[in-house]
């Protein structure tokens, strides 16, 4: 049975909510004022896993507010009322709704038969969330579609694939897809539970974009790469161009395969095609998002990297960073983080091979490893 | 060809490996032991000693334990009556199966006997309709739904109020799981009598499983079974209880023990072992031993050293443990996990699958 909690309506103790919540920093949003970007992160220091918010100043980053969480968190959405929502990595099992500000939570627990695959989306209309799941006795893919209010499951919907990743609903329209349009990666990989920690079968794999209709889930295209072994993972969307960029992680049992393998695919409206001309990347696009200007950037962690294509997923140039993970951009900026600490600032207008590296305000902050994801809070 | 070192069947495998004498400090102890040599195992010789000289005593153990607790649900039915004697064959033959399960490997796994009969919760609904289609055989049962059959299903309905016309039904949720137990024994059987040289894909895949689901079975204990528990009877906000798998905590803790000891026998050397290493081909080849020959000594030692105090933490937990010793419990637990994840698995040259090393 799913369940969920929220705090304000149940009477959580102060004494439960400081257990939950050890850690937390809950000091006003003084930097936002002060012209910081806020960016909307998780990240682990020393055994703890957190989300929060950072500030990004303009030579030092900090943690403004956090919120320990019981494992690892993955993907993060802002709602518009301020609230954030973040989700357990996959095999995950927990939802949250947390506001920055009051400290408010809201729990929800998954089905003991599905799994959250780690990626939640709300509706332009805040009435509905999406979360991508795993049927745990079939494997295939669902698509959870959630009471915005309540968390709770109103229906699921088959993504036609195994291991549904992140999710996007088209903010425009691209060529014959209306705006709203869900767009889902299949990532093609088997997982059941007992194999939660082993990738059996790759030889089954079979990743996918799919294109579901966000009223009623009903498939409207699906499109694959050539090559089976490209898991397809993490989507950006391209407004100046109307492209979907998605970053691609390699799984191919040679090692030569997967260290020459692509790292973006982009998606036009028609075909999804994968990137040609790039360098060897070792086959692991980490995060992606969408440049200032046009074009995408892919992390690719394996190689210390930044990689920079065009819209059309022409070659651009590679950027070194270490550990090259979490994404962001907004407006004339764009945000990379390091696994290890480092935050990378990218301005756009002063070209795109600018980079300012913002040092942790305190000794202690650059202890913490930011996760995967990251995505403007306050610009 | 095999890029796992530890997966070579090259003549010099059983040979010692110069550089490997050294003082071994044993941290139950802290006393210094005589200088001891490891052989360096491959990865063959480790799967040959846990399928050929593991593995099927605890398939068999299960199997028997199995059979018994089938027995038992027919005399109890026969002669309904007294049921702590069923309750304690269900006890027994649950303990045979974490034993044997933890962690979850080849018949296990492609036979997806923890779903088959270990599906946790329960639920009494399907179950209601289950029992009122008065299933015959094992044949009707395939029709019925994981969540009403198995051991927590069984469980259940020995808590609750006995009716005799349920009894064919709880004979043939025993003789399900006997059914699955004699499948596990015959798949154990077979693969201790593989030659694993002769396949190097085989072998490579199925050394790579071992490893990764060893942290998938400890994981499955400390997070699906301890702490997520806890964590989500908090986050309700009501002040509930914690709903863990069993429905008393005596065969809770029971159980998580049996569970640890399981996963703590492949992963550690036993104490003898510290002098006198295991032989390729005639016993277990632990964790700690493949960390040994490879020379990876110092981890080796913090390898000992986590497991020593996750030993102890399981071993103090109290009868009925309250949620803070539950999750002081699970931190120490995480504390193997996370040398696991950032070191072990990596000594051993084996990738692990969604490590938190790892991205997404």
């Amino acid at each position: 049975m799913e369940t969920s909690g929220r705090l304000p309506d149940t009477g959580m103790s102060r004494r439960t909510l400081l257990a939950l919540g050890t850690g937390a920093l809950l000091l006003p949003t003084a930097r936002a004022a002060q012209n910081h970007t806020l960016l909307l992160a998780a990240w682990q220091d020393r055994d703890d896993q957190h989300i929060g918010l950072l500030a990004m100043g303009q030579t030092t980053w900090s943690v403004q507010q956090s919120l320990k969480v019981p494992t690892r968190a993955h993907g993060l959405c802002r709602e518009a009322d301020g609230h954030v929502l973040a989700v357990a990595r996959r095999p995950g099992d927990w939802l949250l709704r947390w506001h920055p500000d009051t400290g408010h939570t809201q729990w929800h627990w998954i089905d003991t038969d599905r799994r959250f695959n780690g990626h939640v989306i709300a509706s332009l209309d805040a009435q509905t969330l999406w979360t991508t799941e795993t049927d745990l006795d079939s494997a295939q893919g669902l698509l959870g579609v959630r009471d915005a209010r309540t968390l709770e499951k109103t229906e699921e919907w088959p993504t036609h694939g195994m291991d549904p990743h992140q999710l996007l609903a088209l903010p425009k329209a691209v060529g014959s897809f209306a705006a709203g349009t869900l767009m889902v990666a299949n990532g093609g990989i088997p997982t059941l539970p007992e194999t939660g920690r082993s990738k059996r079968e790759l030889g089954r794999m079979d990743s996918s974009l799919v294109a579901l209709h966000p009223a009623t889930g009903a498939l409207l295209g699906q499109w694959r790469l050539a090559d089976p072994y490209l898991s397809i993972r993490h989507l950006a969307f391209d407004a100046s161009s109307g492209t979907l960029g998605i970053a691609l992680q390699a799984e191919h049992p040679d090692k030569t395969g997967q260290t020459a393998a692509p790292v973006l695919a982009v998606w036009d409206g028609r075909t999804l095609k994968a990137a040609g001309d790039q360098p060897a990347l070792a086959g692991y696009g980490g995060d992606i998002c969408a440049l200032p200007g046009g074009g995408f950037a892919v992390s690719c962690p394996r190689k210390n990297m930044l990689a920079l294509f065009e819209a059309n997923g022409a070659w651009r140039h590679a950027i070194v960073h270490r550990d090259a993970y979490a994404l962001a951009s907004a407006s004339d900026r764009w945000w990379l983080a390091s696994s290890r600490a480092e935050a990378g600032l990218m301005h756009a207008r002063s070209g795109l091979s600018t980079t300012l590296t913002l040092q942790p305000e305190t000794p202690a902050m650059g202890a913490l490893q930011i996760d995967n994801h990251w995505l403007p809070f306050t610009v | 060809m095999i890029n796992n070192p530890l997966l070579t069947t090259r003549r010099g495998a059983l040979a010692l490996v110069a550089g490997l004498l050294t003082s071994i400090v044993t941290p139950a102890t802290a006393q210094t032991s005589a200088v001891v040599a490891f052989p360096f195992y491959s990865g063959e010789q480790a799967l040959q000693g846990l399928y050929q000289h593991h593995l099927p005593a605890l398939a068999q153990a299960f199997e028997a334990e199995a059979q018994a607790l089938t027995a038992q649900a027919r005399r109890f039915c026969a002669h309904p009556g007294e049921r702590a004697d069923l309750q304690a064959a269900w006890r027994r033959a649950l303990l045979a199966w974490q034993t044997l399960s933890s962690p979850a490997i080849g018949p296990v796994i492609e036979r997806r006997s923890q779903r088959q009969i270990d599906f946790w919760p329960s639920r009494p609904p399907l179950l209601k309709k289950a029992l009122a289609r008065k299933p015959q055989n094992l044949a009707d049962m395939e029709s019925v739904g994981t969540p009403a059959k198995g051991f927590p299903t069984m469980e259940t309905m020995l808590a609750g109020e006995h009716r005799v016309e349920h009894c064919p039904y709880l004979v043939l949720i025993a003789e399900g799981i006997t059914a699955e137990a004699t499948a596990l024994r015959r798949g154990f059987d077979e693969l201790a009598t593989r030659d694993w040289t002769t396949d190097e894909d085989a072998a490579r895949a199925a050394f790579a499983e071992w490893i990764n689901q060893w942290l998938g079975g400890l994981e499955r204990l400390r997070w699906m079974q301890i702490e997520q528990p806890v964590q989500r009877a908090r986050t309700a906000g009501d002040k509930r209880a914690p709903a863990f798998a069993r429905q008393s905590m005596a065969d809770n803790t029971a159980e998580w023990r049996a569970q640890w000891q399981a996963l703590r026998a492949q992963a550690r050397l036993k104490p003898e072992q510290v002098s006198q290493p295991p032989q390729p081909g005639q016993g277990l080849i632990p964790i700690e031993a493949l960390l040994m020959g490879k020379g990876h000594i110092a981890l080796a030692g913090r390898w000992g050293q986590a497991l020593d105090a996750a030993e102890a933490a399981i071993g103090l937990l109290p009868s009925t443990p309250s949620q803070d010793e539950l999750m002081a419990l699970s931190k120490t637990l995480k504390g193997v996990t996370t040398l696991y994840q950032a070191e072990v698995a990596a000594a051993l040259d084996v990738p692990l699958g969604f490590s938190d090393a790892d991205g997404d």
